[in-house]
């Protein structure tokens, strides 16, 4: 019988490997998103995060325990921390939605065409903190961090050996930033009426970005810290526009984390479609990246073109998690394994569990990957 | 027909389209006829839309264009004047408040010729109804951004088939989680992965 330590140690291990694009004893398995309360407790709602969020930890884990296979992953999930990452209000289960519905943001664009010249004058921050708490309305209280949460989520996680594979650094580039705080549409307008003022105010963004992802990268080291894209990919603007407005951004910001990161990959969370963006990520030194698609970029198509130089997570689609039988699921997972496997890959969802998982196609991922 | 305004509002030139509009207007072209250059270079728009040329940034700033100019002649995108090709109604499906992909997507409706009704977010089955009654539309979309919600378009679908007011109308559905399955499932009759692809699958089956 392995003591928790051994068992973290060997998930740890597999995890490195596979990031690394090594030859792990097997492929890895990565699994975490709100859905997996359910395998705990098939009573459990989303409200529960909200309402008894200890006990919703719990649950999480009892998942984990109860699916021993699963390497990585995390016990705790959302809240309102999402709504001053996207710089809007964000709708709970259980206070503004059903009990079973899943966080959602009310994108509506706080931020105005004056502003570009405010960041410039005045920095981001201060603009942020406009938003949140003048326009938006936030409290300090409501966005700072709970630590009771935060510490009985580690401890947790500790207990059971689950790997934790994320660190502190958590960024995302300028151009995604202003989809959220601008909407889409009227950012999109932006780009085509005022482009150098736009550009200005990205410069002086991106500075505070960097600074910030040192800190959190320093403060909280880890495998890997986070770098999300999705609204620069193939269907939303053309390869000149994001060469322009994402791309040196979203690189420099990657760049920061593998020279400084002390050996942290920078873990490219990307939404949306980007078959036509890939050979952008040839860029990397090999084995710096990891390509975590939402299942919406063709994952085949990532193996083809990036699969020699960074490792892949993904991508079982959250709607065939819900929707689909089991046996799609264990065929779909089994052609992961075969084809995007087993060096430089880690088993995982598109995107995350979603909230209304068929509890058995979660078994059946382990399973098939596993092999039985 | 002015092929100048057809070509400067394909070209998404907002500064000519403006101008040619005003000078149209000066000459007493009819609005009809201003409308249907503007519409024409919308066509030009969804056209390099398909061959990757333009992409969702230059849909968005085409509608713009076309609001803005349709202002100019009394009009706006939506109204009776402008639409040619028959009703569309649309909505974010209920328990689901994602409203970008809905917006999107009834913009670039409207200046495509299109009579739109926005239902908004989280709109209930009645909502749909009530609108097919009114408006009597051909085609409806349903937004679902949501794996949880999907149901839901499938309560709604399976009532308005009770209802009596499927057999005339195609239902398209569309957001980021929605797939073949998922339209199976729920019992509508299209995915559309983007704006203008909605707009094709209209036309098409409006015979335009």
């Amino acid at each position: 019988m392995k003591t928790v330590q051994e068992l973290y140690n060997e998930r740890y291990d597999r995890i490195k490997k596979a990031m690394n694009m090594e030859k792990p004893d097997r492929i890895p398995i990565v699994l975490l998103g709100p859905g997996l309360i359910k395998y705990g407790d098939p009573n459990a709602v989303m409200a529960d995060f909200v309402r008894r969020p200890l006990w919703a930890i719990d649950t999480v884990a009892k998942a984990y325990q109860e699916l021993p296979d699963i390497d990585g992953g995390s016990v705790q999930n959302g809240g309102a921390f999402f709504g001053a990452f996207w710089l809007c209000k964000v709708k709970q289960p259980g206070i503004d939605l059903p009990d079973d519905a899943i966080w959602q943001l009310e994108e509506v664009g706080y931020m105005t065409e004056e502003d570009y010249d405010t960041i410039v004058d005045k920095g981001w921050a201060y603009v942020t903190n406009d938003i949140l708490y003048n326009r938006i309305g936030y409290t300090p209280e409501q966005l700072a961090p709970n630590m009771e949460e935060m510490t009985y989520a580690a401890n947790k996680a500790k207990e059971i050996g689950l790997v934790n594979t994320q660190g502190g650094g958590m960024v995302i580039p300028p151009y995604e930033t202003l989809t959220a705080a601008r909407s889409i549409s009227k950012f999109m307008r932006d780009l085509h009426r005022m482009p150098d003022k736009v550009l200005a105010a990205m410069d002086v963004m991106e500075k505070e970005a960097e600074d910030s992802l040192r800190q959190a990268m320093k403060a909280v080291p880890g495998l890997t810290h986070f770098h999300g894209n999705s609204r620069a990919g193939g269907d939303f603007i053309s390869k000149k526009m994001f060469e322009k407005f994402d791309w040196p951004y979203f690189k420099r910001l990657a760049d920061i984390i593998i020279e400084e990161g002390e050996g942290a990959k920078v873990f490219f969370h990307v939404d949306a479609n980007w078959d036509e963006r890939l050979t952008y990520f040839l860029d990397f030194p090999k084995a710096t990246t990891i390509f975590d698609p939402d299942s919406l970029t063709n994952i085949f198509k990532i193996k083809e073109i990036l699969g020699d130089n960074m490792c892949i997570t993904g991508d079982v689609p959250p709607a065939m998690i819900s929707l689909g039988t089991p046996d799609e699921v264990y065929k779909y997972v089994r052609r992961l394994c075969e084809e995007i496997g087993p060096t430089g890959f880690i088993m995982s969802t598109g995107c995350s569990i979603p909230p209304n998982p068929r509890p058995e196609n979660l078994k059946v991922i382990v399973d098939a990957t596993i092999g039985r | 027909m002015s092929k100048k305004l057809v070509d400067v509002m394909g070209d998404l030139n907002e500064d000519e389209v403006i101008a040619e509009v005003k000078a149209l207007k000066e000459q007493n072209v009819p609005a009809l006829e201003i409308i249907a250059d503007l519409q024409a270079g919308m066509g030009i728009v969804g056209k390099r839309f398909e061959e990757r040329e333009y992409f969702l940034s230059e849909l968005i700033m085409s509608a713009e264009i076309f609001n803005e100019a349709s202002k100019l002649i009394g009009g706006d995108a939506g109204s009776g004047a402008a639409s040619k090709y028959g009703t569309f109604v649309m909505g974010t499906i209920y328990d689901d408040i994602h409203d970008i992909g809905k917006n999107i997507v009834t913009t670039v409706m409207s200046s495509n010729g299109f009579n739109v009704i926005d239902l908004g977010v989280d709109v209930p089955t009645a909502k749909y109804i009530e609108a097919i009654k009114q408006y009597k539309p051909k085609v409806i979309g349903i937004s679902c951004l949501l794996t949880t919600a999907f149901d839901n378009i499938k309560e709604c679908i399976a009532t308005l088939e009770k209802e009596g007011l499927r057999r005339d109308i195609k239902v398209l559905i569309g957001g980021g989680p929605v797939d073949e399955a998922t339209c199976k499932y729920v019992g509508a009759d299209h995915v559309c992965r983007n704006a203008q692809e909605t707009v094709e699958y209209s036309k098409k089956y409006m015979g335009v």
